[in-house]
Order: structure tokens, then C-alpha cells, then sequence
């Protein structure tokens, strides 16, 4: 088991918050879905936060307004990756959207339908490059 | 049973028991939790509580009840529409 504050990875999401992946949680999770149908990689959680085709909205009752659910979709498996990342220091729910925050991997997950409950609305999408950062 | 707590993530992993074959993961209607169950046999292996010690601050920490029906009706179309995803 990792020690309490390793860390994977800290990088800027597509919002401009700061975010950490903590060892601990990955491998928690990479245990816990050692049996899954579509088992999920360190590479899956980097490729959605540095490159994510969509970030949501969460809709969970107690974290939503605090959680960003970055999508990304994977050619191979050919399924939507799904990302919550939960941000520190959120006054008004969903202002992790004007970045500047600390966040912290959640957890990460393809389709299959759950969690679906808790994803929300599309609130920025990636455009084509030549169409600049991104789209609010 | 093993209890593992991602206080980064605040999240509570509950392993029940090891599973033997491929697991998916449904949402409990009676609890909001993510139960892992095996897929060939339909036994719950663990679930997972996110949002742990908010949840317990706000005292709305829930566990699922396996045996409720609502949850057996709720497991079956979820496993019926994962099949045919899948497929």
C-alpha cells in the first residue's frame, strides 16, 4: 500500500484547476476492479484529465456541487470513460468551472450504467483546435 | 469483510468476498451505493460509498439492503440492459 500522501501525478485540468491522483486511490480502485469486464488503466484516468472530450456537471446529492465528471471516450474499448474529480474550496456550487482550485481524483469508471444517476449536464465540450481552448 | 477508506477520494470500499469471474457495478435504488456483483452468478461481492464522511456529517450515510425486492427489481433490468449493451 502506498504511504498516505504519495502521488501519481498533479496537472491542470482543461478548466484550470490543479489536480492530484493519489497512489492510495488508485489502488484501492485498481483491487476493487481487478474483475471487471473492462478493467481500467493509470492511462484511462490521465488521458481524461489532460485530454477529456466533455466535462459535466455531478448530480450527487452530496458532492455534486463540488464534483466535475470529466468524459472521455477510448477507441479500443470503444466506451465513454467517466472521471469524477472532487475540488476543494467551492463557494458556490459549480464554481469549479472559473478554475483556480484543488481537486482530487475521485474515482473513474467506463460506462455500463453506473453512476449513471449522477451525470449530469455537458457544460464544456473540446472543440477542433483551430477553434482555440474549449468551449463553455 | 474488509473496510478500506480513500480519504482523498472520501470514498469507503466494503469487500464482502472475493469473486471468481467478471463483476459489474449497479447502483443500489435503496441506498445510492455502487454494489459489485458478480456477473454468472448474480452474488454481491463488495460496494463502495462515496461522499463517506460528508454523508456521516450530514447523517445520511446508507448501506443497501440486499434482500429488499425493490433492489432484486432493480438489479435484474440493470443486468438485462447491461447484457445487451455488452452484446
Amino acid at each position: 500500500m502506498a504511504n498516505k500522501n504519495d502521488i501519481f501525478w498533479i496537472r491542470q485540468d482543461v478548466l484550470g484547476n490543479t489536480v492530484s491522483f493519489f497512489m492510495k486511490t488508485w489502488e484501492i480502485h485498481a483491487e476493487k476492479h481487478a474483475w471487471d469486464k473492462t478493467p481500467t488503466s493509470t492511462d484511462h484516468f490521465y488521458e481524461t484529465i489532460m485530454n477529456p472530450d466533455h466535462a459535466r456537471r455531478s448530480l450527487h446529492p452530496v458532492v455534486g456541487h463540488e464534483t466535475c465528471i470529466f468524459e472521455k471516450f477510448f477507441e479500443a474499448e470503444q466506451q465513454r470513460f467517466f472521471m469524477p474529480v472532487l475540488y476543494d474550496g467551492v463557494i458556490v456550487s459549480g464554481d469549479y468551472d472559473q478554475g483556480g482550485k484543488p481537486g482530487k481524483v475521485s474515482t473513474g469508471f467506463f460506462e455500463y450504467g453506473q453512476m449513471s444517476k449522477n451525470i449530469g449536464p455537458i457544460f464544456w465540450s473540446k472543440t477542433e483546435p483551430d477553434e482555440g481552448k474549449g468551449s463553455k | 469483510m474488509i473496510f478500506q477508506y480513500d480519504e482523498f477520494a472520501d470514498s469507503m470500499w466494503v469487500s464482502l468476498s472475493e469473486p471468481s469471474s467478471p463483476c459489474v457495478y449497479v447502483e443500489s435504488q435503496t441506498a445510492g451505493v455502487y454494489l459489485r456483483i458478480e456477473e454468472t452468478t448474480g452474488i454481491i461481492r463488495g460496494f463502495e460509498v462515496i461522499a463517506w464522511s460528508r454523508s456521516i456529517a450530514m447523517g445520511v450515510v446508507l448501506v443497501p439492503e440486499v434482500a429488499d425486492s425493490e433492489f432484486q427489481a432493480h438489479w435484474t433490468k440493470n443486468q438485462s440492459n447491461m447484457i445487451k449493451k455488452s452484446s
